[in-house]
């Protein structure tokens, strides 16, 4: 056991810490953190990537019990200055919220120039009844909305090992619970272990000693993928878990679950009275990390399952628990009374929840007699290999149904595959076998998280008949056993359409530049909010985002959206005078011209825990979105509203102003994030130290539709992280119309051959497609080396387009393509500039004499 | 003792005195010397020599251009190397197939994609084992280092592999060449001991071994080892000490990077490079990466272009003034080039289709443009050249037929490089 203690020995004595005294826990915090950073040191100078380039890279103290109150430390960087910190959910609250001495020396991260120097201490105050598991949580600092991280909440007290750490070790020597000789001693009741495995030098092994009277059970769960904060990781995370009797004999080991996919649980009844050895080790031996892990073990419930996994909303359920090594153990649930169906989190005394399902339509178990009418959830278990369960329902003609399978969804074993037969034609309708993430509902997770749920079918079957049908389910492996539990809801399509925000960066760590709703008092910010059609979903049309649980500080503005548009810039604008603060919102998705119900839910996913390749092994998935008001910015971003259109084929220059604080003459970088599809904009422009003005360039391409936009720009100072803009202070323009519209000409040429030393004519042939105001001054781009040409004037009169092109000696022999013109248009103070032509010039020798 | 420790790091003094002793002289070609630069993780051809001024501005980038002397037009980063365009040739038509950090720069290195069958060898070990050592100096040396990336003698004998300097003489401390010193934590009694265990283990060996008469000669190799430890002439060629100030000024120095909060050191890698090919090493791998720069490139190009044209316009200039440009050949490789538009996080991607390269010295025709990429410098527009052509060309100059093959696993022959063919246009 290598926890987070402090360096002195210690004689070893078994604990169970309840509620900690500020001092203990900060000198326990400042113990984890030494070692934690000690952590990160030896990992940058390995060639392993450490965390990288969040606000919060670590919270060493990962959890608490519920009903108590526990001193967390936050190691991250740019985190100065904290004001106060808001979950995701209700259930802890953090008070005593400050900044403690920062750290020293600074820890370089990988993968920038950045380092982890802060570090705020909190208490967190976890009420009684505040659900188990993971909390998400940000960090609102006097500038900054931190990027996410997660505490965890046990049911049990938190168990404080009296082992030495790994690092105190002598050459040679064991650490103090390496062996089953040498195993802590735990209480009979059951506790959260909260340790670490280190394996820098060899591999750890975590032993932990419990008396068991014969037929008691020893229970163990483990957290450990799901509990880690490291971003970038690999293997060594993957803990697995043996039962031991006294005299060292094997009784029962598991690696990974069903359930909780690589971490493992186990639950055993002792053979015998007497002591036993639970072990927690690396599955597979990978040096360079700590393997943060909560180890649950005591003597609770530990199912694996329920029968059925769902029930009708607001009715009672008696259901199964199954996978307990007591047997199968009747439990009774009132359900909650809902409109949609849902998940619904089973608790009995284990420390996590079975997932199950509520929906507002009735329950058909396996076995059933008769015809099934639909609406329906049909539950079983396939419980033998090679077994099919066939169920007889009812489907009406052209109604577009979703058929949803729960089952590994839900955490069972079974690999379930579907098809629906016409019982009359014998004709295969429909059948399933593994989903896309929206299907599963996962519209805003990255395509390369790959998760259990993805094996489950989901799919949209409209009747070609009217009357009956076969549902067939199996396991598509063939495999089947006493957990091998099903659920399959049948409904109508819903008109469905969710919002969400990308949050992911190269190498998938979120990027605070474009998540984070972080608006300074008296400014604005802009960030894309996407749009996903639910699965089956027929419903198109113009859609109204509307906000839910913003403040009266902040207001925002959200274009309407085009038919097919899936992705929108919103303005968020905090009032003059509106309190620093932050919590969180979410955003519907409501139809502007029907009159119809459009279901809409919010989702955001951060991966955590990405390795190679950065396919994260854990991503945290909300529902909602935070904000915050932060203290004032001291600049403010004006675009001037353009009075031209943008030309398709051209390019506008829109004039931007940086109006400064006095005092700030920071380089602030521009950006458009936003810009209609077919339209690009420049890459990033700067105002230098000082600078105030600028022009930004938009181009349109050739197959752009005319229309209209808004269009804002973004300012974000450049003192943070540039790779995701932690760190940084970042504000918005206000919207402004981006028009775009046909060109003034399309040229077209003939390929033009001039020898070295002359000078001849470059033609295009002029077709207007509105009027010149005025004359446009056209240059022939392209040209090689040697090659020049001057300007030439265009008028709405012009037929044709003549260049003298002048062709020196030095210029290359040979045929040039791509030659085009650019036209300039100025229109009152601004400038529009139109591409056309692809002419093609041949060089050829001179004439000798 | 590291001289008996360095064989894992490639090439040990000791296989350089085996392979002086063992290898004829061969005729070399007009390049005597190839001083390598590669510029790992994808360089940008559109910020360096191949800008697009007339593209738009999400192709175009964030740079204007510096006007050449030889009239043509740079990136406005690289003001010294536009000054001297007139010794070296820029390629700007270059292409390769996988647009992977990995295969692509041991495509690079060795002229092949990998495989998993054959490992073929790297450029310098091929040299190495075609002209062997010259004036008792590695034939084949890299500063510091080599990425694992780039493969290694492959099918060839280990004794051609690379010399690495292992430390860096643009770092921060002492620049001490791992294999030429004995390290600080043996004391030279200590040094003595070990010499005296190696002697008494081999002399069992040699007992015991059917090739004694292999592992008797190597006691000579040892012994010239250590002598080189101590050889002023070997510590003088890894120094920079004796170099005046004026040189190091014409190199540049005391270029950070502020990304990774170090020294730039291409510079001093760069005078280390031209100090060896005047003592006689024959290949010199010298690596400035960082270039993967997929966020930022305006920003890592003001970063890290500064150095590296100092860098390159001093190692040019000086070979030049010294009268070794036309022997040795300097080329500066980048395993491909980045996407024509600039992406959302301002950054350019990997891009294999199209990107710039250079050679100069050794034969190498001066002060010209190869080839031309397309508008947005998407495509070769005009004489596309390979990686094959390009490794076959340097080849060349250097007197090695590239076509000739090498015996793998003893009796298999493979071509130096399959499939590849002169430049003509390339070489004067």
């Amino acid at each position: 056991m290598k926890c987070a203690l402090g360096p002195q020995k210690s004689v070893p004595r078994p604990d169970v810490c309840v509620e900690r005294t500020l001092g203990n826990s900060l000198r326990s915090c400042f113990w984890s953190a030494f070692f934690f950073l000690l952590h990160l040191l030896l990992l940058t100078v390995t060639d392993l990537p450490a965390p990288q380039n969040r606000h919060i890279e670590s919270v060493p103290t990962r959890a608490g019990q519920q009903g108590t109150m526990v001193e967390v430390l936050i190691l991250g960087n740019y985190i100065e200055d904290p004001r106060e910190i808001i979950f995701y959910r209700p259930g802890i609250k953090a008070v005593d919220v400050k900044q403690i001495e920062d750290v020293q020396p600074r820890i370089n991260l990988a993968h920038s120039n950045d380092a982890i120097v802060h570090q705020v201490v909190a208490k967190f105050v976890i009420a009684p009844d505040c659900p188990i598991g993971e909390h998400q949580f940000k960090l609102r600092t006097r500038t900054q909305l931190s990027t996410l991280s997660t505490f965890w909440v046990t049911p049990y007290p938190i168990f404080k090992s009296q082992a030495e750490p790994i690092h105190l070790l002598g050459q040679g020597e064991s650490g103090r619970n390496d062996t089953a000789e040498s195993a802590e001693p735990l209480p009979r009741e059951s506790v959260s272990v909260l340790s670490q495995i280190q394996t820098r030098r060899k591999k750890d092994i975590d032993c932990y000693r419990i008396s068991r009277k014969k037929g008691e059970r020893i229970s163990v769960e483990v957290d450990s993928v799901r509990l880690t904060e490291i971003h970038y990781a690999e293997s060594e995370f993957d803990l697995a878990v043996r039962i031991l009797d006294a005299s060292g004999k094997e009784l029962a080991s598991v690696d990974d679950s069903a359930l909780h996919v690589q971490d493992p649980i186990l639950s055993i009844l002792a053979p015998t009275d007497g002591d036993y050895i639970v072990e927690i080790s690396q599955s597979l031996y990978k040096e360079s990390r700590f393997v943060h892990y909560l180890a649950h073990i005591g003597d609770f419930e530990r199912p694996l399952a329920t029968f059925p996994a769902g029930g009708e909303a607001g009715k009672p359920l008696a259901m199964t628990l199954l996978g307990d090594p007591t047997g199968p153990i009747s439990r009774k649930v009132d359900l909650p009374k809902v409109t949609r169906s849902e998940y619904f989190r089973y608790r009995n005394d284990a420390p996590s929840h079975l997932p199950m399902r509520v929906s507002p339509f009735p329950n058909v178990l396996e076995g059933a007699a008769g015809e099934i009418n639909l609406p329906i959830a049909l539950n079983g278990v396939i419980t033998k290999n090679a077994e099919t369960d066939r169920f007889r329902i009812l489907g009406k003609r052209n109604t577009a149904y979703r058929v949803n399978v729960f089952a590994r969804s839900i955490g069972t074993p079974l690999d379930p595959q579907i098809e629906i037969v016409h019982v009359e034609s014998g004709e295969v309708e429909a059948a399933g076998d593994d989903a896309t993430h929206a299907e599963r509902d996962l519209w805003a997770t990255a395509k390369s998280f790959q998760l259990p749920t993805l094996l489950d079918p989901a799919i949209i079957w409209t009747p070609k008949h009217d009357g009956p049908y076969e549902l067939r389910i199996k396991d598509m492996r063939g495999l089947g056993g006493a957990n091998f539990v099903y659920r399959i809801e049948i409904e109508p399509v819903e008109n469905a359409v969710h919002t969400w925000m990308y949050a992911r960066v190269i190498d998938s760590a979120e990027c605070s530049k474009i998540t984070a709703i972080a608006i300074p008092q008296d400014n604005r910010w802009t960030l894309n909010v996407r749009l996903a059609d639910g699965h089956g979903s027929p419903w198109k049309g113009k859609i109204r985002l509307v906000p839910y649980g913003l403040p009266v500080g902040i207001h925002m503005n959200a274009p309407i959206v085009r038919e097919g548009q899936k992705e929108v810039p919103v303005e968020f604008t905090a009032l003059p005078g509106a309190k620093p603060q932050a919590g969180m919102f979410t955003i519907a998705a409501q139809p502007v011209d029907d009159n119809v119900e459009l279901l809409s839910r919010c989702q955001q996913a951060m991966p955590f825990l990405s390795h190679s390749g950065a396919r994260a092994w854990h991503t945290v998935i909300v529902d909602k979105y935070a904000y915050a008001i932060t203290d004032p910015a001291p600049f403010r971003l004006e675009v001037k509203q353009p009075k031209i259109p943008l030309s398709k084929n051209g390019e506008l220059f829109v004039k931007v102003r940086l109006y400064r604080a006095a005092g700030f003459d920071e380089p602030v970088e521009v950006n458009a994030y936003w810009v209609p599809s077919g339209v690009t904009a420049q890459p990033a422009a700067r105002f230098e130290k000082g600078e105030t003005e600028l022009d930004f360039s938009f181009q349109a391409n050739s197959s752009v539709k005319p229309d209209t936009w808004p269009v804002a720009l973004q300012a974000t100072t450049l003192r943070g992280l540039y790779f995701n803009g932690v760190g940084d202070v970042r504000v918005s323009s206000r919207f402004f119309d981006l028009e775009i519209a046909e060109p003034y000409v399309e040229l077209r040429s003939q390929p033009v051959a001039i020898r070295r030393n002359q000078t001849g004519e470059f033609t295009f042939q002029v077709s207007h497609k509105k009027p010149i105001n005025g004359t446009a001054t056209v240059a022939l781009l392209g040209l090689p080396k040697g090659v020049t040409a001057g300007y030439a004037e265009l008028k709405s009169t012009d037929q044709k387009l003549t260049f003298r092109v002048r062709v020196s000696d030095e210029a290359l022999l040979g045929q040039y393509k791509q030659l085009s013109c650019e036209l300039k248009v100025r229109e009152g103070d601004q400038e529009i500039r139109q591409r056309s032509g692809n002419g093609t010039l041949r060089i050829d020798p001179a004439v000798t004499p | 003792m590291r001289i008996g420790v360095c064989s894992a790091l490639g090439f040990s003094l000791a296989d350089l005195l085996r392979a002086e002793a063992a290898i004829p002289a061969l005729k070399e070609g007009t390049a005597k010397s190839v001083i390598h630069l590669n510029l790992s993780g994808g360089f940008p051809a559109q910020e360096s020599f191949d800008p697009k001024p007339e593209a738009p501005a999400e192709y175009r980038g964030s740079f204007n251009v510096a006007k050449t002397n030889t009239g043509e037009i740079f990136s406005e980063n690289f003001p010294r190397t536009a000054a001297i365009a007139d010794k070296l040739t820029v390629v700007r038509s270059c292409n390769c197939r996988i647009p992977d950090h990995g295969q692509a720069t041991y495509h690079l290195h060795t002229g092949y994609l990998p495989t998993t069958v054959i490992d073929y060898p790297q450029m310098g070990a091929v040299v190495s084992q075609h002209f062997g050592p010259r004036k008792k100096l590695p034939p084949y040396v890299a500063i510091p280092n080599l990425s694992g990336f780039t493969g290694g003698t492959g099918y060839l004998s280990s004794k051609f592999g690379v010399f690495k300097t292992g430390a860096d003489p643009g770092g921060n401390g002492e620049f001490k060449v791992k294999d030429f010193s004995i390290p600080d934590h043996v004391s030279t009694q200590q040094f003595e001991r070990r010499k005296s265990a190696r002697k008494l283990i081999e002399n069992r060996l040699r007992k015991l071994d059917a090739e004694a008469d292999t592992l008797a000669t190597m006691d000579d190799f040892y012994q010239q080892a250590y002598t080189l430890l101590s050889s002023p002439k070997a510590q003088a060629a890894f120094s920079l000490a004796d170099e005046p100030e004026h040189i190091r000024e014409l190199y540049g120095r005391g270029y950070k990077l502020k990304y990774r909060n170090s020294n730039a050191a291409v510079n001093e890698r760069l005078l280390l490079a031209r100090r060896l090919v005047e003592s006689g090493v024959r290949f010199i791998s010298v690596d400035y990466g960082g270039w993967d720069c997929h966020v930022d490139v305006r920003g890592t190009c003001l970063d890290k272009t500064p150095a590296l044209d100092h860098a390159i316009s001093g190692l040019i200039t000086d070979l030049d003034q010294r009268g070794l440009l036309d022997s040795t050949l300097v080329m500066i490789t980048s395993e491909f080039g980045r996407t024509p538009k600039i992406n959302k996080d301002n950054g350019r991607d990997h891009w294999a289709r199209s990107y710039s390269m250079i050679l100069a010295g050794g034969g190498i025709t001066r002060g010209q443009i190869y080839g031309a990429s397309d508008a947005t410098a998407a495509e070769p527009a005009r004489d596309p050249v390979s990686v094959e052509d390009f490794l076959f060309t340097v080849y060349h100059q250097l007197g090695i037929d590239a076509n000739k093959e090498l015996l793998a696993f003893g009796t298999r022959p493979i071509e130096i490089i399959k499939g590849g063919k002169l430049v003509k246009g390339l070489v004067s």
